[in-house]
C-alpha cells in the first residue's frame, strides 16, 4: 500500500512539476482609449505564449491579426486569453477590428528575448 | 467609424446571407418549401440575442476558452449538417427517399440556417449594443451598419437569383460543388479557433499567398467570410479543409459509386 503511495505522490509531482515548468509566458495587454496598451510588444522566439488581453473600455473590442491568424471578441470590461507561437523572429501586426484606425499594435519575435520575461501592461518585468 | 461601420456589418451579413442564399436557392431548384427560412431567423435572432448577452459569461468559461469551444462546436456542426443534407438530397434527387427526403432537407437547413445566423447576428448585436451607446458614435455607427446590411443583402439576394434562376443543364453537380465549398470553408475557421485555444499546434504557415489576395482586402475578408480564404494556411487547417471537402463530396460518391454498379 505504502509503495503505492510512494508511486502515486511520485507520479503527481512529475505532473505538477511538467504544468508549472511547461506553463507559457503570459503578456498583459490592455485596451484603454481603443488604444493597445504596450501597443508594440516584444516576446522570444521559438516559444509558446499566453497573451492576457484585457478590455478596460466599456465597449467591445476584436482582437484581430491575419498574420497571428488570430480573433477574439472582448466585451467590456472583460479579459480573454489568446495563445500564440512558437513564432520565427519577425513582426506580427495586430488590430482592434471594432476601432481599427486607432487600435493598432505590433508583436515583436526576436531570438534574444528572455524567455521568463512577463509584460504587464506597460512596464516590462523579468522574472 | 462610419466605413469600419460599413465593412463589419457587411462582411456579417454576408457570410450568413450567402449560406442562406446557397439553401434558400437549393430549396427553390428541387421545389422544397421555403418556410423553414422564417424558422431559422426567428431562431437565429434568437440565440444571437442569448449569444450577444452571455457572451463574456461563455468567454470566462472553461478557463477563457469558453467563446472558442463554442464557435468550434458551431462549425463542426454546420459542416456535419451540411453532410447530412449532401446525403438527404442525394437520396431526394435520386427518388429514394421522396416525403421523407424533403422532411431531413428541411430540417437540415433550418439547423444550419439557425447556427450560421447566431453566430453573425450575435456579433453585430454585440457591436451595435456596445457602440450605439456612446453618443459620439451612435449615429456613424447606425449609419454604417444600415449601409453595411442593405449591401450585404443585396449580395446575398444577387447570390439566391443567380443559384437559382440561371439556367444550368446540370444544376445537381453546381449544387453539391457550393455546399463543398462553403462547408469546408467552415473547417478552416473552426481551425483557426483550434490554433488559437492551443487544442491544434502551431505550426509554419504552409505557403503565403497575400501577394495575390491579402486577407487585409476587403475582396480577401469576403472570401474568408464565404469559403474560408485563408492567405498563409497552416498544414492542419489545410489537412482539415480537404478533410471537410471529402467528407461533403462522399454521399455524391456514394450515390455514383451504387448506380455504376447497378
Amino acid at each position: 500500500m505504502s509503495k503505492y503511495l510512494t508511486l502515486c505522490g511520485i507520479f503527481l509531482s512529475i505532473f505538477a512539476a511538467r504544468e508549472v515548468f511547461a506553463a507559457p509566458p503570459t503578456y498583459d495587454i490592455h485596451i484603454r482609449n481603443h488604444l493597445f496598451h504596450p501597443s508594440r510588444l516584444e516576446i522570444p522566439a521559438n516559444t509558446k505564449v499566453r497573451l492576457n488581453v484585457i478590455n478596460d473600455d466599456a465597449t467591445p473590442e476584436e482582437f484581430e491579426s491575419y498574420e497571428l491568424n488570430r480573433e477574439k471578441v472582448i466585451i467590456g470590461h472583460s479579459r480573454a486569453i489568446i495563445f500564440i507561437g512558437p513564432l520565427p523572429p519577425g513582426e506580427y501586426p495586430f488590430f482592434g477590428e471594432f476601432n481599427p484606425k486607432t487600435a493598432q499594435g505590433l508583436i515583436v519575435v526576436k531570438s534574444s528575448v528572455v524567455k521568463s520575461s512577463v509584460v504587464k501592461g506597460d512596464e516590462n518585468v523579468s522574472q | 467609424m462610419f466605413l469600419n461601420s460599413v465593412v463589419l456589418i457587411l462582411r456579417e451579413v454576408v457570410e450568413a446571407g450567402v449560406i442562406l442564399s446557397v439553401l434558400l436557392a437549393i430549396s427553390h431548384r428541387f421545389a422544397i418549401g421555403k418556410r423553414w427560412c422564417l424558422i431559422a431567423l426567428g431562431g437565429g435572432l434568437g440565440f444571437a440575442t442569448f449569444y450577444s448577452f452571455w457572451l463574456g459569461e461563455i468567454s470566462a468559461s472553461f478557463d477563457g476558452s469558453g467563446q472558442e469551444r463554442l464557435g468550434i462546436a458551431m462549425h463542426v456542426a454546420i459542416i456535419a449538417l451540411l453532410v447530412y443534407l449532401q446525403s438527404s438530397l442525394c437520396a431526394f434527387i435520386h427518388g429514394r427517399t421522396r416525403g421523407r427526403g424533403a422532411t431531413h432537407i428541411v430540417v437540415a437547413m433550418t439547423v444550419i440556417g439557425t447556427l450560421s445566423l447566431s453566430r453573425e447576428c450575435g456579433e453585430i448585436l454585440l457591436y451595435l449594443h456596445g457602440f450605439i451607446q456612446v453618443p459620439d458614435y451612435a449615429q456613424a455607427v447606425l449609419s454604417g451598419a444600415a449601409l453595411g446590411a442593405a449591401i450585404g443583402l443585396s449580395a446575398a439576394f444577387f447570390v439566391y437569383l443567380l443559384l437559382s434562376q440561371i439556367h444550368l443543364s446540370r444544376p445537381v453537380p453546381w449544387v453539391a460543388g457550393i455546399v463543398v465549398v462553403i462547408g469546408a470553408g467552415q473547417s478552416v475557421q473552426a481551425s483557426k479557433l483550434m490554433h488559437q485555444m492551443d487544442w491544434l499546434p502551431a505550426q509554419n504557415a504552409l505557403y503565403d499567398s497575400s501577394f495575390m489576395l491579402s486577407e487585409n482586402s476587403l475582396a480577401g475578408q469576403l472570401l474568408h467570410a464565404i469559403i474560408g480564404y485563408e492567405a498563409s494556411p497552416s498544414p492542419a487547417q489545410f489537412a482539415l479543409y480537404w478533410l471537410s471537402a471529402a467528407l461533403l463530396l462522399a454521399p455524391w460518391v456514394y450515390q455514383r459509386m451504387i448506380r455504376n454498379a447497378t
